[in-house]
């Protein structure tokens, strides 16, 4: 018997998630225990009906590293950097995060002023030495920042992407006379063109790395106590698992540990039940996530901020975050119109409905007014109840007499404005970017996910929603279902017509090496490996690029061409053209390479019963905008069988979700447990006969 | 009829995402760095007068004044009843509708059931526009046949055919025709995403909604601001700057910029009647470009207010034709930017900061543009390199004007370009960039410091063109705040062959090994350096940005170094309250 953990640490809970081999699944959620988040990972185990010996797999999404930048509570960091240019971290790319605001003022840089130390040295564009590293100057900068008990050091030379010698001797003469510090380079983190990006992301992983290897540490000190021998795995940005050794090196690439996971635990429903494009739509008490799968794959990005003005440029699952959640106010501006969010009530106080000292009217508050929330099943889960009276009466004050509306027609209004803002973003992950929503399948989860996702569906045509058969811990799933991963890169800036085949196929032998040696450290055996080459492409004298798929194989002119076929119908559909050769020339910015080794996944017995029966124990009048008021079944999740579909309006009932079926919508379950949730098709807009 | 609120508040938030998607595709398509990096680009959505209904959340700022005209020129140069469905407008004319030739809007009109209900519009900076230099910035135009090519009115697009003939027109007087094709390219492409996106509404909603629609977003913009208005008391308050000179004309002196507002119950009257003629160097703004100095600071002081037509009624512009703040055709007005606009903008600033004092602030720097242009002698390929850079905010009540040096106020979402990529294209090394020490205007909330970049011309021999201002009138401060240090361009400064370039030069030869710096000024300070808390001048000059001499001499701190190998200072505060006391004394004295 083995049993898999997964643990999605949040800022307020710990969800977690068991599978033994038999396919059987426990659920469960902890509070969160900030600062010390292992505490909360230990108090989760604790409850599992399996002693932490036992164990055979562990891994852990958490979003320290993000929450130390937001919060500034990284490490005492140092950055050492060429001559004159101690104040690219500060000036960035010199944008402002808001167009509109004269007070508007940049997030303070992760090294002060005073700590950014700048040494004689001097790599042109080519990689040529136009001054050479003065090592007395570095000395006397390690001493200044070692004064200063400083913990963590970064450095990073300009045009270093070309020649790291510079940097790499810094590093040198660092570990030799201060080996507990925390120090890395700009050419290890990431050997990319442009000064500042690259800054940034080497500054985060300083500044990150002290902060994550004490949690992993006090993390494995405490499994270990308790009799786990396993490799602690952690969620990286990019979608793939990391063992801890390698979280240690390259901690910021945590950075969307979280979030990452419950992408990916859309892109394995996806796979399993044979949808290849899915969009995945995680509804929490303040905001909602949203990311794209594509042939199974999720769609990355290295554009990713922590905030405004901080980015980390590393590979990371391209999520569109939006304020728009359970705890989301509504409220009336200066100008007579209604706004949802992005303001919340987050979990203190909290909707009106919790009682607890929330005034303004939510998202949550309507869905209560309209029949969506089931008050028995909260008392029985909470052990309080939820007020009904107050909410009703915060709506039809705050947003009803002054609209003319009634207290359920505001609520109405609320929930179509808040499905309109998930449309607006799901419109910018898909539609913006070339993906007609149309061909992909809505992947709701989250706290709130299932409530909204039919609506959704409905504004945008999508023609089916597939509910997890846990929505609530979707995440800690995710982290159960994937492969280790890591993602390295070199430098190219080849021109078509220039491109060197001996120096490309010596860059791809480079990241092939590093990546045997990466997967050996994690025990991963041959036959488990799988290397993936890429390359970042562009026009000629473009500033972004895309990535693209390179072919394996001997790197000849016949790879070229492939690569490039690539980037052309990437670019058609992405942007709808591409330029002609003799105009613009096509050039390989950077190579790159994932390194994957292949874990054991466990599979899942479905809990829905194929016997059961869809009739309902239960009825109350739930509000739908096309039909007013109607008496609607209540079902049990677990009543929901496969095949036989239960027509809406139906509300479907667990633990940790409810799924709200629309007039319109049938539910029916799936062999996984999945609840997929569908047009029917008789409607007048389907074109099809009517009502046969 | 009124529009019921629930549909209101999904179409109010439809038009703004059509408008941002508009410029947001623009911004990724467009093939010029000017486009996706500077990200000069704008969308709009109007109603069939073309009144101005939405527009982009990410869009250049300094465009909103020109999105209304622009569409009057159509209908004045065409006739609104020669537009026809799948049109596409291409336009420039600065004077008319523009700020300048390189900024060209694209104008479909969206039609439904075969009326015409809606107008969408993208505007793009376009690298090159032709005319005798390369970019098309040009200071010593005489006149705007000088500066490059004008569009007028023209159909790119007619019914639904692409006429060749007319791109191959545009293209074949512009420097780099495969960027300008890519950039036409995205600018139809962001058009008929918008127009796709209002035919969806239709489809949903009839036209009968859209229209009730339109109107509605109008009352609520003018709702939202005439909230603001109601809290401030009606009066009338001037201000004035100025032009530090007319290129053409040196004799002519400062090229005087007068604003006067009069708040009067729910409307602002900003009067400029009382501004110098048009200068014969192209330093002076548009009409549509004033009007876009005024609502630019209006709305970074009043946030949150939508910009359409129901705000641009709450705020009449006069204006006088022929003066520096209305520059008529055919005069020049490809250096408007860091001349006549940014004064409109300070004036802006500081007539509102005397009408509401909490939101008093001191100037903000000003855009300097600066060009190397030549021969790379590695390739034999002739290069421009353009550089627009940052610089401070001015101090305001409670506040300093910030630490890092950001992009203009009209231009709060360009970027600016890295060193690597700028070495990788010309035959430049970079030899710094720094936030500037001492260059911030002093005060009781300080201004925010300004910048340097510096640069070693590394192959053959270039030419340096430099067009911005504040040279000799610094962004002023308010209520006893300082000036922020003046803007200056340098060839080789501290050599004996010095050159001091100013903020107006054209055609300066510079070799290898010639070093050019250019200076930008900070933000003006606000209130009297000497009430600022000791701990606070102790901090800029740990952090560099204050040096010793200046807390003594401006703020009466005295900050000595205690630990010169770890760089720790600390203040004296008996020498300090001595020193404050003097030199109080001495200015009661004078």
């Amino acid at each position: 018997m083995t049993v898999r953990v997964g643990i999605d640490i949040g800022g307020t809970f710990t969800d977690v998630v068991m599978i033994d081999s038999d396919g059987n699944i426990v659920v469960d959620k902890v509070p969160s225990t900030p600062p010390n988040f292992a505490n909360g990972v230990m108090n989760g185990l604790g409850k599992l009906p399996v002693p932490i010996e036992a164990l055979s797999y562990f891994s852990h999404g958490t979003t320290a590293a993000t929450n130390a930048i937001i919060e500034k509570k990284g490490a005492r960091t140092g950055l050492i950097t060429t001559r004159g240019f101690r104040d690219v971290l500060e000036i960035r790319r010199a944008d402002r995060g808001k167009l509109y605001d004269y007070w508007w003022r940049p997030p303070q840089p992760l090294v002060p002023r005073p700590f950014r130390r700048e040494v004689t040295e001097r790599i042109a564009f080519d990689g040529s030495v136009l001054d050479p590293l003065s090592e007395s100057e570095v000395l006397e900068a390690v001493d200044f920042l070692r004064g200063h008990d400083v913990q963590a050091v970064a450095v990073c030379f300009l045009n270093s992407f070309t020649n790291a010698a510079h940097e790499q001797r810094v590093k040198e003469l660092i570990v030799e006379r201060w080996p507990d510090v925390f120090v890395c380079t700009s050419f290890e983190i990431l050997p990319e063109l442009l000064e500042f990006e690259r800054t940034s992301t080497t500054v985060a992983n300083a500044y990150v790395g002290p902060i994550i290897s004490t949690y992993l540490e006090d993390l494995e000190r405490q499994l270990q106590a308790q009799g786990f021998a396993e490799d602690v795995y952690i969620m990286g940005s990019s979608g793939g698992m990391m063992t801890a050794t390698q979280a240690e090196q390259l901690p910021v690439s945590t950075a969307v540990s979280g979030l990452a996971a419950g992408v990916m635990a859309g892109a394995e429903i996806a796979a399993q039940t044979g949808r290849e494009n899915v969009i995945t739509l995680d509804v929490g008490g303040t905001s909602s996530d949203i990311a794209l799968i594509h042939r199974s794959t999720p769609r990355l990005t290295n554009e990713w901020m922590v905030e405004f003005g901080v980015p980390i440029r590393l590979p990371a699952v391209d999520i569109h975050t939006l304020g728009a959640g359970g705890g989301s106010i509504a409220w009336i501006d200066a100008g007579g119109a209604l706004q949802v969010g992005p303001q919340s009530a987050g979990a203190v106080p909290g909707p009106v409905c919790y009682g607890k000292g929330g005034a303004e009217p939510t998202t949550t508050d309507a869905q209560l007014l309209l029949g969506r929330l089931n008050m028995e099943l909260w008392r029985e889960r909470y052990g309080w109840d939820l007020d009904l009276a107050a909410a009703e009466e915060a709506l039809r004050v705050k947003i009803g007499d002054p609209l003319g509306l009634t207290a359920v027609e505001a609520a109405d209004a609320i929930l179509r404005v808040t499905v309109n803002n998930l449309v607006q973003g799901i419109r910018l992950v898909s539609i913006e970017r070339g993906y007609d929503p149309r061909a992909f399948t809505l992947c709701p989860f989250g706290g709130a996910g299932a409530m909204y996702g039919v609506d959704v569906a409905e504004a945008l045509s999508i023609p089916e929603v597939v509910v997890p058969l846990h929505p609530g811990v979707t995440s800690a799933l995710g982290l159960l279902q994937v492969d280790l991963k890591q993602d390295l890169m070199r430098s190219a800036l080849m021109v078509q017509g220039e491109i060197d085949l001996d120096l490309l196929t010596g860059l791809y032998a480079e990241l092939e090496a590093e990546a045997n040696d990466l997967l050996e450290g994690a025990d991963v055996p041959a036959e488990r490996r799988i290397l993936r080459r890429q390359a970042d492409v562009r026009y000629f004298g473009q500033s972004k690029y895309m990535t693209v798929s390179v072919p394996d194989g001997p790197v000849d002119d016949a790879l070229v061409a492939t690569l490039i076929e690539n980037f052309s119908s990437e670019h058609q559909r992405e942007y709808g053209y591409t330029m002609p050769p003799h105009i613009a020339e096509i050039e390989i910015a950077n190579v790159r390479l994932a390194a994957i080794g292949q874990l054991d996944r466990p599979s899942i017995v479905s809990s829905a019963d194929a016997t059961a029966h869809g009739s309902a124990t239960s009825c109350r009048p739930v509000y739908f905008t096309a039909t007013g008021s109607v008496e609607t079944p209540i079902l049990g999740r677990a009543q929901i069988a496969q095949g036989q579909p239960v027509l809406g309006p139906v509300v479907i009932e667990q633990s940790d979700a409810t799924t709200v079926v629309s007039p319109g919508w049938q539910a029916v379950a799936d062999h996984l447990g999945n609840l997929i949730v569908s047009h029917v098709h008789v409607g007048s807009d389907t074109g099809g006969s009517h009502g046969n | 009829m009124a529009i019921d609120p629930t549909t209101f508040a999904i179409l109010r938030s439809s038009f703004v995402n059509i408008a941002n998607e508009m410029g947001l595709t623009l911004g990724k398509v467009a093939y010029s760095p000017v486009i996706t990096e500077g990200r000069d680009f704008a969308g709009a959505v109007y109603d069939s007068n073309g009144h101005l209904v939405a527009c982009g959340e990410h869009d250049l700022t300094g465009l909103l004044g020109t999105m209304e005209p622009t569409i009057q020129l159509i209908f004045d140069w065409l006739g609104k009843e020669n537009l026809h469905e799948g049109d596409v407008v291409f336009v420039n004319c600065p004077h008319e509708a523009g700020s300048h030739l390189n900024d060209v809007r694209a104008v479909k009109p969206v039609y439904w059931e075969g009326e015409l209900v809606a107008f969408v519009a993208d505007v793009g900076h376009w690298t090159d526009i032709g005319g005798p230099v390369p970019g098309s910035i040009n200071p010593l135009a005489r006149d705007s046949y000088g500066e490059g090519l004008r569009i007028t009115p023209i159909k790119v697009v007619d019914r639904g055919v692409i006429r060749d003939d007319v791109i191959r027109m545009i293209l074949g007087n512009l420097r780099i025709p495969y960027e300008t094709n890519g950039d036409i390219f995205a600018q139809i492409k962001a058009l008929e995403s918008g127009e796709a996106r209002l035919h969806e509404v239709l489809r949903t909603y009839g036209a009968d909604t859209l229209s009730e629609a339109f109107a509605q977003m109008k009352v609520h913009a003018a709702g939202i601001f005439r909230n603001y208005l109601a809290q401030i008391p009606d009066a009338e308050v001037e201000f004035t700057d100025y032009i530090d000179l007319d290129p053409l004309d040196l004799e002519a002196g400062p090229v005087r910029i007068h604003l006067k507002l009069i708040k009067s119950g729910d409307r602002l009257i900003f009067d400029f009647t009382g501004s110098a003629p048009a200068p014969k160097g192209g330093v002076g703004a548009s009409r549509p470009l004033t009007c876009s100095g005024v609502y630019v600071p209006v709305l970074n002081l009043f946030p949150d207010v939508p910009f359409n037509h129901g705000f641009i009624e709450c705020c009449e512009v006069r204006t006088k034709p022929g003066t520096a703040v209305h520059v008529e055709f055919p005069s020049p007005v490809s250096g408007a930017a860091s001349g006549g606009f940014e004064k409109v903008i300070a004036c802006t600033l500081g007539v509102l900061g005397q009408l509401v004092p909490e939101k008093q602030v001191g100037s903000t720097y000003n855009l300097i543009n600066v060009t190397l242009g030549g021969i790379d002698p590695r390739f034999n390929k002739p290069y421009v390199m353009y550089m627009w850079n940052e610089g401070g905010f001015g101090g305001g009540p409670h506040m300093d004007g910030g630490d890092a040096p950001t992009m203009a106020l009209f231009a709060t979402g360009s970027r600016n370009q890295p060193v690597e990529v700028h070495e990788r294209f010309y035959p430049v090394v970079y030899t710094e960039l720094v936030i500037g020490e001492d260059t911030s205007g002093d005060g009781r909330w300080r201004g925010c410091p300004g910048i340097r970049h510096s640069y070693r011309v590394e192959h053959g021999q270039g030419e340096v063109g430099v067009f911005g201002d504040r040279a000799k009138h610094a962004p002023w401060g308010v209520k006893g705040g300082r000036a922020a240090a003046p803007q200056v361009v340098y060839v080789n400064r501290g050599r004996p062959d010095e050159r001091v370039l100013g903020m107006f030069s054209s055609g300066v030869i510079v070799n290898e090994g010639d070093i050019v710096e250019v200076w930008s000024a900070g933000g003006g300070g606000y209130g009297e350096p000497m009430d600022r808390e000791p701990e606070r001048v102790l901090a800029d000059v740990q952090s560099g940005i204050l040096s010793v001499a200046r807390a003594k001499e401006v703020y009466g701190v005295i900050v000595r170094c205690v630990d010169e190998r770890l760089e720790q200072y600390d203040v004296d505060e008996k020498e300090t309250l001595e020193t404050r006391e003097s030199l109080k004394q001495s200015v009661a004295t004078v």
